[in-house]
């Protein structure tokens, strides 16, 4: 009888956190290059007070036995990668990539971080940086006189300067993919560092074979779908509930226990 | 009198037994590649046989009252969940009767569960680390993005790099829970067979077969039987009293 309370209160801890990583999707609806996640559960171990296929007093076999579950756990909220939706924003500077790959951001700690978010900015040094203002790895410089900026579907980096006519090519960009793009870790700010779930990353050219090409003037959406997850918060609350009233029947069989006598 | 109260037991046992294991697929409503249990009433052969057999009213007490201990055997239903799709490259699906193997501590466990993701050493592996097995053991992808077709046959880059190994039980009630949505024979010398007809499906997800509208009913079905249940212990102690208190009582 305890059992069953402990049962549905594992299932209700469950689907307060399915409701917790739904919020957050919904919450960075509107997060360029943001990529949602999902909690996944496991079932808990089952105690098997009579194994099936024993004989019985009689000789023959039991066909079925008793195995009683206990509850369920979180094993994993892992991010899903699916592109997001494009958005044309004509400014030079945001870069959406269609298809594998993730920009490289050098964090100030000297370490790579990863993300899609391709709204970059220039600083004071005319390099391309985020809107934390960390550069983007290989770091590219764009010079002060410079009147017109395009970037290639390729990556590489042209610009036009002040007095010329014709544009000269001063970098090429690079992404990076991963093996599991699912196991990267996430540290907030749209970025992504690696872990040994997601591999070590792959670095190459926009284009070449397993990366995607950058859009410029275009910027990856969320990839969150506002009606998928109005659908899981809806399945995940009336989850919670149905064990929440697994939780009052067994409040009522005690009742009625103590009311035999 | 004392049977009828006997048997009211029993039957409360059971649908106290039966709420147990409702809850624990309610529990896993939302949980990747679970089978829900379903419960049978069953009282001991061996309280029957005693009662049937025995005029030695002690014994027969005594006997019975082990039979207390579980009028109820449960079995799991193997229907398949519903997929979704994640479009994630290791999330894989089985459709029909197949399950994925993997490298358990004791031998290889089966998991319908087909959430998959990379450990250091590149091979695939499940949410907790057991390794998934491929024609010869685990599988070691060599980087890049795997393309996984519906035989399970694993490509990199366009070349082969393994199959993955999906089984077949001829019996599936042969099979019991381990936890983490994974199965193990029963008997350990039960092999199963490559699977027949059964499809991967990359991309998808498989969920839990539970259905919540009939865990909902079936849970009313359990408290109000218990209910019934202990009316008539009740009842039966209402007529115990009045037989001891009045019955034969002086005018």
């Amino acid at each position: 009888m305890l059992r069953t309370l402990s049962i549905a209160a594992s299932g209700m801890q469950a689907q307060a956190l399915n409701i917790d990583v739904i919020s957050n999707n919904l919450a960075n609806v509107n997060s360029s290059g943001f990529k949602k996640s999902r909690a996944d559960f496991q079932d808990l171990l089952y105690q098997t007070l009579r194994p099936a296929g024993v004989a019985s007093a009689s000789g023959s076999q039991v066909p079925s036995g008793i195995q009683l579950g206990h509850g369920v756990r979180p094993a994993a909220v892992q991010k899903i990668f699916h592109q997001g939706d494009y958005q044309l924003t004509e400014n030079d500077f945001d870069l959406a990539i269609e298809g594998d790959g993730f920009f490289q951001i050098l964090q100030p700690s000297g370490d790579i971080a990863y993300t899609r978010a391709g709204a970059f900015k220039l600083n004071s040094d005319g390099q391309i940086v985020t809107s934390d203002g960390y550069v983007v790895e290989p770091e590219i410089s764009i010079p002060s006189d410079s009147t017109d900026v395009s970037i290639g579907t390729d990556g590489t980096v042209s610009v036009l300067q002040a007095g010329e006519t014709d544009a000269s090519e001063i970098a090429t960009m690079q992404l990076a993919r991963f093996v599991n793009p699912a196991g990267l870790h996430s540290i907030g700010r749209n970025l992504y560092v690696t872990t040994t779930a997601s591999g070590e990353a792959i670095t190459g050219t926009a284009g070449e074979e397993g990366f995607g090409t950058i859009a410029q003037g275009y910027l990856e959406m969320s990839n969150v779908s506002v009606v998928d997850e109005m659908v899981n918060m809806i399945s995940a609350q009336r989850a919670y509930e149905i064990n929440s009233k697994a939780i009052q029947a067994a409040d009522e069989m005690l009742q009625m226990a103590n009311n035999i006598k | 009198m004392d049977d009828s109260i006997r048997s009211a037991v029993n039957g409360a046992l059971f649908q106290e037994m039966r709420l147990n294991v409702l809850t624990n697929n309610i529990a896993n409503l939302n949980t990747v590649g679970f089978k829900e249990d379903r419960t049978a009433f069953r009282v001991s052969e061996e309280s029957l046989t005693v009662e049937a057999g025995s005029d030695d009213i002690g014994t027969a007490d005594s006997e019975a009252a082990s039979s207390y201990v579980s009028p109820v055997e449960t079995y799991i239903n193997f229907d398949s969940g519903r997929l979704e799709a994640t479009g994630n490259p290791l999330d894989l699906a089985l459709e029909g009767d197949g399950f994925f193997c993997l490298q358990g501590p004791e031998g290889e466990i089966y998991t319908r569960n087909g959430v998959f993701s990379l450990n250091a050493q590149g091979m695939i592996v499940a949410q907790d680390g057991t390794p998934l097995l491929g024609s010869g053991g685990p599988i070691s992808l060599g980087g890049g993005r795997p393309e996984i077709d519906p035989q399970g046959n694993i490509l990199v880059n366009g070349a082969p790099v393994d199959t993955i190994k999906v089984v077949q039980f001829g019996d599936m009630a042969g099979l019991k829970k381990s936890g983490g949505s994974t199965f193990v024979p029963l008997d350990d010398s039960y092999e199963p067979d490559k699977a027949q007809q059964v499809q991967v499906r990359q991309g998808f997800v498989e969920h839990s077969n539970v259905d919540a509208v009939k865990m909902m009913t079936e849970m009313i079905d359990a408290l109000r039987g218990y209910e019934s249940y202990q009316k008539i212990i009740q009842f039966q102690n209402d007529a115990t009293l009045k037989a001891i208190n009045e019955v034969g009582q002086l005018a």
